[in-house]
């Protein structure tokens, strides 16, 4: 099914999860995946990831190949009224030009999750290469839905357009 | 592959490969238990031989999300190999694991060890746009960090010391005081940039996977807040700042004496970590500390107030200069690991656990002895024992060590009330000189 945007109750595991799988590609053309936390905007349609520069190989294979997957499942880990076992498919580019700041801009969207995150941001001299971070933009292209997280039922799959 | 324990560590199981479309795809498997082994399923909608023979990540994943909101408990295991899919049962041939718990290596730890990946990858940035980029936590907090501005407590409390005994035989200029405290705290800032520059030139500091807010240096040129430059920059300018000021005080105070008594300062400062000396690599730093801090520091301020140099002084600044001693002692608990492996050989790295205790209880006790020694001995006021109120918290400091022995994490909170301990004992003894001159 073509949508122009991700169904309503895609976006609200996607609002309520607390961990996904980041899979990215390498050089050798090999899937590495990577348990993260993410964070979706509503308003644009876009999922996001932030990633500090200690972590970032990731952000060298998306440069270079920005086809990645996002794969959220497991009821415990998703803090919304309805669960889905949720697959994106999508293509993401890494934004490092200010990586002292532009991540902040994500906060809001954070701090749903992580209340107590703004008092870690606080002391961000005590770990101060942590806090220096891109962030993952992932534009969903395509959407694979096991309903109620029943992996025995067919999935439904969307597309995206853009 | 995986066993029945596993999935009582990890709830998440999903699997990556690459699709027929060019896009990675990350699934969930179904697991179910057979004959004590974990049977893996791919899900309904992905044909099996769609990712035969693929290279794939098995993952499996864990957190605990808290009832507040966030999580904790993170840990992970991704297995790498081909995968085999065999009458409705996968299985992947392992070829590469990698995994991350955060109770076996706790998170500032894998921070740690992550530091050259982000090191390199601003300096790629940099090259990129053109600019030199380096952690941005604002110009105060480079300088907190580098400098270790809280530890000039560790100046501050002998200094007040050494003031208090002159206000007890009627001496006391506050300006004199002032620049006193000034001259020495730009050679204690300076011998803790030095300490960092050194350290990381003799790879004692780049050897330290555990660093905490107390032990392994500043992390400063680490992290890139500042470069080796800058750093022997700041130190020296510290350093001149010291002479400057020391030079001032010998030209209207005394000359000799204060020449000697700064010479020697500098002297130890400088050499604590710096080549060819290393005072602290030769288990000599403690020693060093013991004097910078105990007599160089209480008998200049009191020379200083007094122009004159007395048993008493001698006497007030012993205490202290041991409780100083100690705050390096037991923050090089921690350290000790990583100075062995740069060769740094300090007392700890000498000591068993037991020696190491011992050494730590010998001093605590000689301490608040030397305090009551004071008054017994004619050398000050009676007052000065409310200084003994500071022994409970030694006891407990002696005993979070023995409890946590090891651990620099769970040592963080001793640290720091090791720290409380010679700052609270040694202002009792500068307040029981004030108290004494005033009764």
């Amino acid at each position: 099914m073509n949508l122009s945007r991700l169904p309503q109750e895609v976006e609200a595991v996607l609002e309520g999860a607390l961990v996904a799988i980041l899979t990215v590609i390498n050089e050798r053309n090999e899937p590495v995946s990577h348990p993260m936390l993410p964070l979706y905007d509503r308003e644009k349609g876009v999922l996001y990831f932030t990633s500090s520069i200690l972590f970032s190989k990731k952000l060298e294979h998306i440069k270079k190949n920005p086809r990645v997957s996002v794969l959220i499942s497991q009821r415990e880990y998703v803090k919304s009224e309805q669960y889905h076992a949720v697959e994106i498919k999508g293509d993401a580019r890494v934004l490092d030009r200010d990586l002292s700041r532009e991540w902040q801009r994500l906060l809001p969207l954070w701090r749903k999750k992580e209340p107590y995150i703004d008092a870690y941001v606080k002391q961000r001299f005590a770990l101060p290469l942590f806090w220096e971070r891109a962030i993952i933009e992932v534009q969903p292209r395509k959407v694979r839905v096991w309903r109620d997280g029943d992996l025995e039922r067919e999935p439904e799959h969307y597309s995206l357009g853009g | 592959m995986i066993q029945i324990d596993d999935l009582r560590k990890f709830e998440q199981v999903a699997m990556a490969f690459i699709d027929e479309d060019g896009y990675p795809s990350t699934i969930p498997l179904v697991t179910s238990r057979l004959d004590g082994d974990v049977k893996l399923k791919l899900p309904r909608g992905i044909e099996g031989g769609k990712v035969e023979g693929k290279k794939v990540n098995l993952i499996l994943n864990h957190i605990t999300p808290l009832p507040a909101g966030g999580y904790t408990d993170r840990r992970y295991i991704v297995f790498r190999g081909l995968s085999r899919v065999r009458d409705d049962t996968l299985s992947v041939e392992m070829e590469k694991v990698y995994t991350w718990d955060e109770r076996t290596t706790p998170f500032p730890e894998y921070v740690e060890v992550s530091t050259s990946r982000a090191r390199r990858y601003l300096e790629g940035i940099g090259k990129r746009l053109g600019e030199t980029f380096r952690p941005s936590i604002g110009a105060f907090w480079s300088f907190f960090r580098t400098v270790r501005l809280p530890f000039l407590i560790a100046t501050a409390v002998p200094v007040a010391i050494g003031a208090g005994a002159a206000f007890y035989r009627g001496f006391f200029d506050p300006i004199l005081l002032l620049l006193t405290l000034l001259g020495l705290s730009c050679i204690h800032l300076a011998l803790n940039v030095a300490n960092d520059y050194f350290d990381t030139i003799l790879g004692a500091d780049t050897a330290n996977r555990r660093p905490t807010p107390f032990s392994g240096g500043s992390r400063a040129i680490i992290y890139g807040i500042v470069n080796m430059q800058e750093a022997r920059l700041i130190y020296t300018s510290l350093f001149v700042g010291g002479v400057v000021t020391g030079a001032y005080l010998a030209v209207t105070r005394g000359l000799l004496e204060i020449a000697i008594l700064t010479g020697l300062g500098l002297f130890l400062s400088y050499f604590y970590t710096a080549p060819p000396l290393k005072l602290a690599y030769r288990g000599l730093g403690e020693v060093a500390v013991f004097l910078g801090f105990g007599p160089i520091i209480v008998l200049g301020t009191y020379f200083v107030q007094t122009q004159s140099i007395g048993l008493d002084a001698v006497a007030a600044s012993i205490p202290i200069g041991l409780l100083i001693m100690l705050i390096l002692y037991v923050n090089e608990i921690p350290d000790a690991p990583y100075d062995r492996e740069a060769g740094k050989m300090t007392l700890l790295t000498r000591f068993t656990k037991a020696q190491a205790l011992f050494f730590l209880a010998a001093s605590f006790t000689a301490t608040y002895l030397s305090i009551s020694l004071i008054p017994l001995l004619n050398l000050g006021p009676a007052s000065v024992m409310i200084a003994l109120a500071g022994a409970p918290l030694a006891y407990r400091v002696y005993r979070g060590v023995k409890q946590n022995y090891g651990d620099p994490y769970r040592m963080i909170g001793v640290m720091s009330l090791n720290v409380k301990t010679a700052a609270i004992t040694g202002s009792l003894l500068a307040a029981g000189y004030f108290i004494g001159a005033a009764l």
